[in-house]
Formats: C-alpha cells, structure tokens, sequence
C-alpha cells in the first residue's frame, strides 16, 4: 500500500488509516506529535505524565477512527481529547511528598488549560503545518528568521540563503504571504 | 472553537514565535504510540451502482418456541433467518402479533451499516432508517409473501422473499 503523500489533508490520512494503512498512522502521529504533547504539558504535568496522555490519547484516536464523524477534524478532536485526558490526570489523587503546588493551584482554579489556550496552540500547529508546507527556499528562511530561539543576524541568514542583506526584508513578506496563503487553504 | 481571522504579517509572525512554545515529544514517546497500531480490516466499501448485490439466505430457523415457560401461544413463537449481502449480514426475526400480522425486527451487521430497510408485503409497504445500532423494527405487517429491499449508499439490495404466515 502506498503511504498517503505528505501534504496529505487530515480526512486523507484518517481515511487511509481506516482502510489499514499504517503508513498513514505514522504519519497521523508525526504530524500531531508536538501538539498533543503541549497540551499536557501547559497544564503543568512532568514528562512521564505527559507522555501518558501522549499515549492515551492517540490510543483513544485509533479506537474511534471509525466513528469520527468528519476527520477534518481530527485535531479539534485530539485538542480535545488531550484536554480531557490531562484533567484525568491532574484530577488524580497526588502523592504527599510529590505535591506540586502549583499544579494543584491550577486545578484548584479550575482552568488549567482555558479554550483560548487551547485555540491558540491550534493556530500554532497550523502554522506550523503551513510551514513544512512552503517551498524548501521559503521553510529555510521561515526557520531561520522566526523559529529559531536566537535568530542569527541579518548578514548571516543572507550568506546561509545566498541572498543579499537587502532582500531579506521582501523576502520576509514574500513568505509570510505564502504562509497566509497556505494557511487559508487549511480551514 | 472557532479559528481565528488569518493573522496579518505582525500577528501572523507573533505566531510563528509562539509556536516555538509547542514542545516536540520525546521519540521514545512518538515510537510507543506508534505501537498503538493494530492490523484492522479494511472497511468494506460501499456498493456503486454498478454492483449488482446478491443475497443468500445463510439460516432459517422456523418457527420456534420464545423460551416463556408455561405459555403455549402462536404469539410465543418466533422465527429467525439470516442473510448475508456481501460482506453485511442481516439477522431478522420475525414474530406473531396477535390480530396485527406480524413484528419484524432485527438488525444489519458489519461494516459501515448505515442505510435503510423497506418490507412489502401485497399493498402494504412500510421503509426505515436502522438505527444507531443498526437495528429495525416493521410493525403490523400482514402475512403473506415479504420482500425485503435493504437501501445502503450507491446502491439497493433485494432479499430472497420470506413467506409470513402462521406458525
């Protein structure tokens, strides 16, 4: 079976899976990877945690892949149900000596992961997706630029591009305007 | 949660630093998930148009006694048969209503059940949508020669007829 093509939409790669291709699977969990594992950790969980509801969570996705109603919306459903599997957990009884101050204030707030921040780390994840979705001239100046923790300076990234300092500012706007475009595509 | 407006180049570059803030997960992590993976059957996919359904009676049990201690009642009787239509098979159960025909009742089994069940029976016709379990239900349905046409998408399935008479 031929794994479903990168760029592959979400209802694709869901269909594929259904369909017992385990390519796509892989690539289902690559592509959410970093999202799903947010999730729980914005809410404070350490990494054992985490990587608890990482699990349960694509475990809960692979039971219902039948039943979703529309895998568009896989990832308001993964948001979703990490959300849900996160509060499992921080609802869980804690350990005495392992008491964590501020994850118990949280609960005790009642918003450990309010919707606008799990509305916004969606917008991340797809403009992230966007992209690994632009030419690889555009994704390498895109990372350079604005995801890296320290961005290196101007005469760098142009020597690393092999363009000159000047048209680093039309080629920001060139790409960004890719993104935007890439970005309406994916509703 | 509805998505925002697209982000102009200021916030559309603010996001594009905020997503820096979305953790990768551990390859360990990302590796164990895909062990999730179980072998599945491919869900069988609809019947076009241009598939001809053919189904087969795979069982017919008669007339059988409901197991109600103590009563003896035409009414305490029922009849199961069992097609298969491709790779779906229907269980129908068909009971004695006492001066109201007959109850037919049952349910599509396999994959992407989905559709609806209409019976005739002389003029009498009646057409349902199975249920979320895929279940049905004909009420009052008169005796005699019963025609069973299971709707699913692209395409209709006549069953062989079962004759609905006393027991």
């Amino acid at each position: 079976m031929q794994a479903p093509a990168p760029e592959a939409p979400d209802a694709a790669l869901v269909q594929a899976c259904r369909a017992g291709d385990e390519a796509a699977w892989r690539q289902l969990v690559r592509r959410y990877e970093r999202l799903v594992y947010t999730v729980p950790r914005r809410a404070g969980l350490e990494a054992d945690a985490a990587a608890e509801v990482f699990q349960a969570t694509f475990t809960r996705l692979f039971r219902h892949l039948d039943s979703l109603d529309d895998g568009a919306r896989v990832r308001a459903w993964l948001v979703t149900t990490a959300r849900r599997e996160t509060l499992r957990v921080l609802a869980r009884p804690a350990p005495a000596e392992a008491a964590d101050d501020e994850v118990l204030e949280r609960l005790v707030d009642g918003s450990p992961l309010p919707d606008e921040l799990l509305g916004a780390l969606q917008q991340q994840h797809r403009v992230r997706q966007a992209v690994q979705r632009l030419d690889e001239r555009s994704r390498r100046f895109v990372e350079l630029v604005f995801l890296r923790d320290e961005p290196p300076p101007y005469d760098e990234i142009a020597a690393r591009l092999g363009i000159a300092v000047g048209s680093i500012g039309p080629t920001r706007a060139r790409c960004l305007a890719k993104l935007r475009a890439l970005l309406a595509e994916d509703v | 949660m509805t998505l925002p407006p697209e982000p102009d180049d200021a916030e559309l570059e603010r996001q594009l630093r905020d997503s820096r803030g979305l953790e990768a997960a551990p390859e360990h992590v990302i590796q164990r998930a895909f062990t999730i993976w179980q072998p599945r059957r491919p869900a069988a996919a609809p019947p076009s148009l241009l598939q001809r359904l053919v189904a087969v009676i795979g069982f017919d049990s008669g007339w059988t006694a409901l197991p109600a201690a103590g009563v003896r009642s035409a009414a305490a009787r029922q009849r199961q048969v069992l097609f298969t239509i491709g790779s779906h098979d229907l269980d129908l159960r068909i009971r004695p209503q006492p001066g109201e025909g007959f109850v037919l009742s049952g349910q599509l089994l396999g994959p992407d059940v989905r559709g609806e069940l209409s019976v005739q029976v002389a003029g009498h016709h009646q057409r349902v949508a199975l249920d979320t379990l895929a279940e049905f239900r004909f009420d009052a349905v008169p005796a005699g020669e019963c025609r069973l046409v299971l709707h699913l998408a692209g395409a209709d399935c006549e069953l062989p007829p079962v004759l609905l008479d006393a027991p």
